[in-house]
């Protein structure tokens, strides 16, 4: 299996997604990208974290000390209503943008086999 | 998180990395444990974590950062922010070169300290309002004689004004005297004005205990034996007392009941200790001047209309009475009497000379500061690169021009401290108001002012220079391009500068010059090696023939004291403000009308006078113990009465005038003989033109105030007490203040020319100073900038003397541009200096020509070590450089 490397404003979309299902905190939402990725997009784990507080600081997520499952102090993440909205159009966009990535891949490969 | 953690977070950077690391640190222990659950063996787990993780350390800064920006961003505007960085790098900037940095910051403190204090001083001399209710609304009035020369005004004159004119809505007279004030030990002396009681309604004053006279207390024959007190004789008599109203105090033998205190600071009152009735007399002589009067206009009426009804008066007052006929009136304003022309145009010229300073420091520190840009160039080439706009960088070269003022700016105006007193002491205290000069809000507003004003002045030049630089050409030579723009503006504010110093230097050069000629102007008296001793006889314990007795007892007394070679007294101790004046004419040749008498000034001496004061006795003899009236009312007159009067004597004074009669004020007047002429004595101020003078003596008017001048072999502290005791022993009853002379008096005379000659002349120093740096910095810079092409010179055989005469060529050009700019613009300012100068124009040529020269040598020579610096550059390092 390929491994990818991950593109920063990619990885803003996943975590968005990911908070998309409520509060995470750090750990869950490295886990859980993964796991969504079917482990294919590889995160170098401490890369979220800049991620995290660059959402933060553009006001679409919002942090709170928790306790996680564990029983461990956590930081847990949530998305704020400009979170939201960013990752509606955000989600969008990258739709469009992996559709039309696809749609020049399913064309080339009819061109390459003219059956 | 909440606003509050947010502030924390901003504030404090260490508690945002804590958080930071608890958050890493979570996300390690939640995969340890995760880890764990797998069957990881322990001392595995925490390692697989770490290196799953990625680099702590970097991720931990980036996130810091992030929540530091964030933090800032949600609690500070973003403008403060930016700010704040710019701040932080600006104190980075700084403090990497210190050098730079604190003679930036000394010039500003210089040139902004001089500005605060001067500011200070102006504020509180000339700005500061009047002490007064409406202050712009009081004027003095004066008589003027037939001739037009201003004179004090006569009791039945004032009383004749205050009940006729509609003008003034009142008038108020007073006098100065000097009371004895007895009942505490030694008898002492108070400075006493005997005040009408409208005197403190029409200032506006209203004591701040007690209350003011009444008009029954204030009637002729019987005046009130009440007093009011000054704000400081209350505090020093009474130690500020609250219980002090109804008290006594015993002045000239009298009990004066306490009554009132007068408020502080109120000028030309605050060198008052007490003030009582005066009780102005219709019946006395209107030929006796001695009264200030000030009015307060009506409502509605204006100064011009006061004129126009005071002379109308003089004249209707003049057909009654014709022995005045002729006299008239002049007004001047109170602010223009106690402010003073001198004293506002000094005021301004010393501003204006701060101010300069203050220029020339800031082009100084923008001439540190582009020598640096073009160092620095490098790094903001750099910094473009990374896409730093042109207006962050400039904004950050603001913001480094506004943190280095600001520096400056707080060492100036804690230097303002220290130079607002050493200003004070200079002006000594003939500069009224000067004692009030303080930091005063209106202080610190100009300091911030100035503070601001330096910085966008020096700021300036940097942004523009950035303007030419680009980024790419920046970062290819750093070391070797210098923009010609750059270059060319350092010149400019080369020239700028030896300009601006050049206009201070004139401008002293031009005070110098007048200050020497007044200092020089021979006062027709030696005042070195004598002590003099003002003394007061108040006649309502001396009556005139006890008066007379006690003068003559004093003067034996000093006289025998060993050391003392002569002793004489005087009614009008040389410089102190004050003159007697009347009129004359010879018998012989007396004009019919009065108003063609001659007038002059008079003065009361002893025997022995002028042989202490060191004058010449011309012709005829000196006074003698038994000068009265008797033998024809025998006088002395001055070699310029002499020669005006008998022009026809001969050229030692006039012995035709020894023997001849003189006729005292008016026709009918004493006729007096002529025993002898002394040489001139120029006692009114120095450098005023030297009145002709009668001296008359003791005996023929026992004068109450007398200062004795004693001629000692030594002005020690032993003969002063020596004297002094011998004056107590001789005379117990009269209050004895310190021991001065003739010498000190002269000192104070020319205090306020000195003052500002010291304090430009310190001014236009420092300015010097810091042009001289300006053409040796940019020399230096010049040169080490040409090394490269020196050297080949050099190398290719050149002359280093040629190189050194280039070098100082180019120097010597900006001086000369300089120095002309700078002559040229004083030239036309010069008219503002003229009003404060004697005997010297405002273009006076031995100051012209040395000033410009002086500064041209001087430039070369700043330019001459570095100029020779050049010769000495080594081909094969120049070549090497790189």
């Amino acid at each position: 299996m390929t491994r990818m490397e991950i593109l920063q404003g990619t990885l803003d979309v996943l975590v968005l997604r990911t908070l998309g299902g409520g509060a995470r905190h750090g750990y869950q939402i490295a886990r859980s990208i993964k796991a969504r990725s079917d482990e294919v997009l590889q995160v170098e784990e401490g890369a979220l974290y800049p991620a995290l507080h660059r959402l933060e600081r553009r006001g679409w997520v919002q942090a709170e000390w928790g306790l996680s499952e564990n029983g461990r102090r956590a930081k847990f993440y949530s998305l704020t209503v400009a979170g939201r909205n960013a990752l509606r159009s955000e989600s969008a966009a990258w739709d469009r943008y992996t559709a039309a990535v696809g749609k020049v891949l399913a064309d080339s490969e009819v061109e390459a086999d003219p059956a | 998180m909440s606003v509050w953690s947010d502030v924390r977070s901003a504030l404090g950077r260490r508690g945002v990395v804590r958080d930071v690391d608890e958050e890493l640190e979570a996300h390690l222990l939640h995969r340890v444990d995760d880890l764990l659950a797998e069957g990881v063996a322990p001392n595995e787990a925490r390692a697989r974590a770490e290196a799953e993780f990625g680099d702590v350390a970097r991720i931990r800064e980036t996130c810091a950062e992030e929540r530091i920006n964030a933090a800032r961003r949600d609690v500070i505007p973003v403008g403060v922010a930016i700010l704040g960085q710019d701040l932080a790098y600006a104190a980075r900037q700084l403090r990497r070169s210190p050098g730079f940095a604190a003679v930036a910051v000394v010039t500003l403190a210089l040139g902004i300290g001089a500005t605060t204090t001067i500011f200070g001083v102006v504020d509180s001399v000339v700005l500061a309002p009047l002490p007064f209710h409406d202050p712009d609304r009081l004027v003095f009035v004066e008589e003027t004689t037939p001739r037009g020369d201003p004179f004090s005004v006569a009791e039945p004159n004032y009383l004749d004004w205050r009940a006729r004119a509609s003008t003034f809505s009142d008038l108020a007279a007073s006098t100065g005297r000097t009371a004895t004030w007895t009942g505490d030990g030694e008898p002492r002396d108070l400075r006493s004005a005997w005040v009408s009681a409208s005197f403190l309604d029409v200032l506006g004053v209203a004591p701040v205990l007690g209350r003011n006279f009444q008009s029954d207390e204030d009637r002729p024959g019987e005046r009130g034996a009440v007093t009011v007190l000054g704000h400081e004789a209350w505090q020093r008599i009474f130690g500020g007392d609250s219980s002090v109203l109804g008290r006594s105090l015993v002045l000239d033998g009298v009990a004066h009941t306490v009554v009132g205190v007068l408020p502080p600071d109120i000028s030309f009152l605050d060198d008052v200790d007490v003030l009582v009735p005066l009780g102005a007399d219709p019946a006395t002589d209107r030929g006796e001047h001695y009264l200030d009067v000030v009015g307060r206009l009506a409502p509605g009426s204006s100064l011009e209309a006061a004129r126009a009804e005071m002379a109308a008066l003089a004249r209707s007052i003049g057909d009654a009475h014709p022995e005045i006929a002729g006299w008239g009136t002049r007004l001047v304003t109170v602010r223009e009497a106690l402010v003073g022309q001198g004293l506002e145009r000094a005021g301004w010229m010393l501003l204006g000379a701060a101010a300069l300073l203050l220029l020339i420091a800031c082009v100084n520190v923008s001439n540190l500061m582009l020598a640096r840009a073009s160092a620095r160039r490098a790094e903001v080439g750099v910094r473009m690169a990374l896409g730093a706009g042109r207006g962050r960088i400039a904004r950050q070269l603001l913001t480094e021009s506004l943190l280095l003022s600001t520096l400056g700016g707080a060492a100036g105006f804690a230097l303002t401290y220290v130079a607002i007193p050493a200003v004070q002491a200079l002006g000594g205290a003939r500069i009224p108001r000067l004692d009030q000069a303080a930091v005063s809000p209106a202080v610190v507003l100009t300091c911030l002012a100035a503070i601001v004003g330096a910085a966008v002045l020096f700021g300036l030049a940097p942004v523009l220079d950035l303007r030419g630089g680009r980024a790419a050409e920046a970062l290819r030579s750093a070391r070797h391009v210098d923009s010609g723009g750059g270059r060319r503006m350092r010149s400019a504010m080369v020239v700028t500068q030896v300009a601006l110093s050049v206009m201070l230097l004139l401008g002293t050069g031009l005070l110098v010059r007048s200050f020497l000629r007044l200092a020089a102007t021979d006062p027709g008296f030696d005042p070195d090696g004598t002590m003099t001793l003002a003394l007061s006889m108040p006649d309502r314990v001396y009556d005139a023939p006890a008066r007379q007795l006690l003068v003559r007892e004093i003067l034996d007394a000093t006289r025998a004291v060993p050391g003392v070679v002569a002793a004489g007294a005087t009614a009008v101790a040389p410089f102190q403000g004050m003159n007697l004046g009347n009129f004359t004419a010879r018998e012989d040749r007396m004009p019919a009308d009065r108003r063609d008498f001659l007038p002059i000034a008079w003065r009361v001496v002893t025997p022995g006078f002028f042989r202490a004061m060191g004058m010449d006795l011309l012709a005829g003899r000196a006074f003698r113990d038994d000068d009265g009236w008797e033998d024809g009312l025998p006088v002395i007159i001055s070699a310029t009465l002499a020669e005006e009067l008998w022009p026809e004597g001969d050229a030692l004074g006039g012995d035709g005038a020894v023997g001849s009669t003189l006729v005292w004020g008016d026709p009918e007047g004493s006729r007096m003989t002529v025993v002898g002429v002394v040489s001139d004595l120029r006692d009114i101020a120095p450098g005023e033109v030297p009145p002709p003078i009668i001296y008359r003596t003791h005996r023929q008017i026992p004068w109450a105030a007398m200062t004795v001048v004693a001629r000692v072999r030594e002005t020690t502290p032993a003969t002063a007490a020596a004297i002094r005791a011998a004056v107590r022993r001789a005379a117990p009853g009269v209050a004895l203040p310190d021991v001065g002379s003739l010498r000190a008096f002269m000192r104070d005379a020319v205090a306020a020319p000195r003052f500002n000659v010291l304090v430009l002349g310190a001014f236009a120093a420092t300015g010097l100073l810091l042009a001289l740096v300006g053409v040796y910095g940019v020399t230096s810079f010049a040169v080490s900038r040409r090394v490269r092409e020196i050297g080949i010179r050099l190398a290719l055989g050149g002359d280093p003397s040629d190189i050194r005469r280039m070098v100082l060529a180019q120097s010597l050009r900006m001086a000369v541009f300089g120095v002309a700019l700078g002559s040229g613009a004083a030239w036309l300012a010069s008219r503002w200096v003229a009003g404060l100068l004697y005997e010297t124009g405002p273009h006076d040529p031995v100051t012209w020509v040395t000033v410009p020269l002086a500064l041209l040598g001087a430039a070369v020579g700043a330019a001459y070590v570095p100029a020779r610096r050049a010769t000495r550059v080594h081909p094969r390092e120049a070549l090497a450089e790189d």
